[in-house]
Parts: structure tokens; sequence; C-alpha cells
């Protein structure tokens, strides 16, 4: 199709525009990158004080737990919202010239993930520091839950992006959503206290599974023995199937609305 | 290749425009919106436009403001879709609507370098094939690594007509931002369009500068209310601009 082919003429311009957010982000110095870990470093800290300290999770490794799924999470929630302004923040240069306009979403997913990988590191570091063995048998799921992830990342961009040019309200409520969403996603504490948690019936527990983003990071967590009963994750691995399968569906809606759209995106600003 | 060979042809193209009354909407007003298509008005900027530029050809449009001129460039730039007709070109078509696309002042000189030239096309390795010349002819090479937004107006303005001189292209097409500045900066303008004139670029330029359309375009298209009122000789269509538009009962 001509579309794929037209990309990969404008790479050069892709290509530039994650330079050009990445160096915007770090302000181009090793220490930017750093600040721009504060923030998340920052919560990541807090969280522990609360769970561990003062709510006494007691689960072994907490920091640990909670950083295989922050991070993957903070990837995923950051991407989607910048998404929701990939266009709508640029339609100054979407009226002037001319280039396939999936490069705006490509680019923020590119740069956001660019930024993933650098994290990553950090968490290496943490994990060789604190000495945690990983369970390499379950890489291949993890890389897969990660594949389902962009394609989740990708469709919601797509789709909340090109709703929020028509829609100036959409980045509010998409700030509010993510916020619960966060909270109602095996981040903070293991999905085991969800299974075995007797205050909840279990419709409910089939419900909070069924948010694409729960399989993903259970994913995760498989990487880290004592971090997720991979007992939890047996009985539970038809709802990773599901994700992978949302996560398909809201990529083509996403891409039918964006090309229904995107012709009026230079038209509306 | 055949000499008469179309670079830009434009068949039969309209395009309206629906603008909503209120500027921004929030998704209440959609759903209380969904089932009428109130608050709406629409006007069509350009009817049933046709016409055909030949390889190497200088063409200008002209036309009051809101004649359709800018309409029409984006349309052939691709930047919007006509709503009915179509439009094909032949070769690299580079769109020249503005200077310094994309800078940013926060990066570097050499970052916005490759920045807008690739927005108009250029590959990573063709900047840097053509970047010490873009260096010294925008005289910044002092500069190259500071940021943008330190430079002076005049420095930021030659870094970008600097860019615009290393384009490639078979169609080019021109806004009429180019004639902004100083009158040297213009004059260069100028130069440089007459010396892609007579490299054989189509040029299709969008301008108020009824004296530089004819010296630098061979044809021009005279834009009114969206129709093509005249499609002539610059020499001819200028003159005949300039007499309507000073007769008395015509104005406004």
């Amino acid at each position: 199709m001509g579309t794929w082919r037209e990309l990969w003429e404008y790479r050069d311009v892709l290509v530039n525009f994650i330079r050009r957010d990445l160096k915007l982000r770090y302000k181009s110095s090793v220490l930017g990158f750093f600040w721009s870990m504060l923030l998340p470093l920052a919560q990541v800290v807090t969280f522990v004080i609360i769970f561990k300290y003062i709510m006494r999770f007691g689960e072994k490794n907490y920091s640990v737990l909670l950083m295989t799924a922050f991070f993957p999470w903070m990837f995923f929630s950051q991407a989607v919202l910048d998404g929701a302004v990939s266009f709508a923040a640029n339609v100054g240069l979407l009226k002037r010239v001319y280039f396939p306009r999936l490069i705006l979403p490509l680019t923020t997913l590119g740069s956001n993930l660019v930024h993933f990988l650098f994290a990553l590191l950090v968490l290496c570091v943490y994990f060789a520091y604190v000495r945690v063995t990983v369970s390499w048998g379950y890489l291949p799921l993890a890389l897969l839950a990660m594949a389902v992830q962009l394609i989740f990342t990708f469709g919601l961009m797509l789709l909340v992006g090109s709703l929020s040019v028509f829609y100036s309200d959409v980045k509010f409520l998409l700030a509010a959503v993510f916020q619960m969403w966060m909270f109602f996603t095996p981040i903070l504490y293991p999905a085991s206290k969800v299974v075995e948690t007797r205050m909840f019936p279990q419709w409910i527990k089939s419900a909070y599974f069924m948010n694409p983003v729960a399989p993903l990071m259970m994913a995760y967590r498989a990487l880290v023995p004592l971090n997720e009963p991979t007992k939890i994750l047996a009985s539970y691995w038809q709802f990773f199937g599901l994700s992978a399968i949302v996560a398909i569906l809201v990529l083509v809606v996403g891409y039918v609305v964006f090309r229904r759209y995107e012709w009026e995106f230079a038209v509306v600003g | 290749m055949m000499a008469q060979e179309s670079a830009v042809l434009v068949e039969v193209v309209s395009r309206r425009f629906v603008v909503p009354h209120q500027r921004a909407y929030t998704l209440k007003q959609a759903l209380l919106g969904a089932f009428s298509r109130r608050g709406r008005d629409e006007f069509w900027a350009l009817r049933d436009i046709s016409f055909e530029v030949p390889a190497g050809q200088t063409v200008a449009v002209i036309g009051r403001n809101g004649s359709g001129k800018s309409t029409l460039l984006r349309i052939v730039a691709g930047i919007y879709r006509p709503t009915a007709g179509y439009v094909r070109t032949r070769g690299r078509v580079v769109g020249l609507l503005e200077l310094g696309i994309g800078f940013q002042p926060d990066l570097s000189g050499r970052d916005n370098i490759y920045l807008n030239a690739s927005l108009f096309g250029l590959t990573r390795r063709q900047v840097s094939d053509r970047y010490d010349q873009i260096v010294d002819f925008a005289e910044i090479a002092d500069f190259v690594d500071a940021p943008l937004r330190t430079y002076s107006t005049g420095m930021a303005a030659r870094l970008a007509f600097a860019i615009t001189t290393q384009i490639q292209a078979d169609v080019l097409l021109v806004d009429e931002v180019l004639a902004v500045g100083d009158r040297q900066f213009t004059l260069k303008c100028i130069e440089y369009m007459k010396k892609l004139r007579d490299s054989g670029v189509s040029i299709f330029l969008v301008s108020h500068d009824l004296p530089r359309v004819v010296e630098l375009c061979s044809r021009a298209i005279w834009l009114d209310q969206g129709s093509v009122r005249m499609d002539a000789p610059a020499g001819q269509v200028v003159q005949a601009y300039i007499q309507h538009y000073s007769a008395p009962q015509s104005a406004g």
C-alpha cells in the first residue's frame, strides 16, 4: 500500500522529530535524563514508604514488585497522554507543510519508547544492586506482552489524538481516566490480592482482569519470581488473549477514526 | 520524457469549508448537537477550478484576500484535500508556505537545519552534503551549536532561507510569505526563484506583488471568489486585474 511506502520515504522526518523530542526532554545532557526520571522515582519512593512501611503490605521486595509494573505503566500512560495532543499541538505545522500525518503519533510513541528503554536501564541497575533473580523463561511472555502493549498504546493514541483535535476536553478526561486506571490495575499491589480477597464476588474479579493492561503487568512481573505467584497467572492466562484481541481492535478502530478525520486536522485549528 | 508533460494538473477542484460558530467544541456540545447540523456555516473557497501547468512553467496566482489562493496552494501541496475534483502532480512537489517551518528555539542551529530540511524532503545524507553550504550562506558558522533562540531575527531568517536554497524540487509552491522582510532579502528571494525557473523547475507562486508577478512568471491565474476569472499570459492578467480594481464601480 502507498501509505507504507510514503512513510518510509519520510523516515528522516520521523527520526528528526524523535531526536528533537528527546533532546528537548533531556535538554541535550545526561543530567537532563536523570531530571526526567525524577518524578517517577519520587513516586516510586513515595509508594514504597506508604505501602511497605505505613500500610505494612508485607510483600517481599515490594519496590521490585512495584517497579516491574510501574515503569511499563508510565510508558503506557505518558505515551497516550502525549498522543492526545500529538495532532492538536501541531496544527500549525500541519497547516504549513505536508508529511504523512501518522508521523506525529509515531514520533510520540518512538520518543516515549526510547525514554522507556533508558528507564529500563536504571531499573536493571537497581535490580542488580538488590540482587533480584530473573526467571528468564518468562522473557518471551514479557516480550509478547510488550508487543501487545505497543499495539494497544498506538491504537489509543490514534483514537484520542484524532478526537482531541475536535474536542478540547478529551485530554482532561483522559488525565482523570488514567489516574483511576492505574489504581485498578495490578501495579501498586500484586494481582493475587484481588484474587484472594473475599470482598469481591467472582464476577467483579473477572471484570477486574478484563482490563487489557492487567494481564500485561502480570506478564512483566512473572519475570521476577516471588513477585506474582505464577499459579495466578496460569489460571488467568485467557485474559492475556482477551487483552491481545482488545489491543488489536482498538488499533483498528483508532486507525479507522484517524483515517476518517486526518484531512480535517489542518483545517480545524 | 515528452515536453508537454504537465507538472501540475488540477481537474474541476472544489473545496468546501464547514465553519462551526464556536471555535472549540466540547464532548457535551457534540453529544447534544449530534442530531442537528445547526450552529454551522459552510462556504465554498474554491469552485470548479481547472488548469494545467506544463513542466518548467512559472505560474502566478493572484486575487484579493479570501479569493481562495492559499486554499488552492494548500490543495496542490497536499495539505488540504479537495471536496470534489482531483489534483495530479509529477515529480517532487515541495511547498514553501513559510520559512523556518518546524524551527525549535531550544535546539541548536545544526539540529534545526536537519529538522527543517527533512520537512522539505531532503534526506539526512543530502543535508550532510549541503551542510557547509547552508552554514556559509547563512553566515552563522560560529553559532551552529548555539540554541536558535540566541540568534538575532536576521540570523534566523538567513538560516531559514539558506536551507530553502538547497531544496530539490520539480515543482515548487511558493506563498507570498517569501516577499516579507527587508528589501535586500526580497531581492535575494527573487534572484533565487529566477535561478530555479531558469533551471527548469515549475514554480507556482501566490503573490500580491504584481510587478514581480510580471517579472517572474510567464502566466497568471486570477482567482475571484473561488473561481478562475482569467488565465492568460502574466502581463495581460495583471493589466486586467489592475484595471478592474481601479474602476470605481467595482470597489469593495
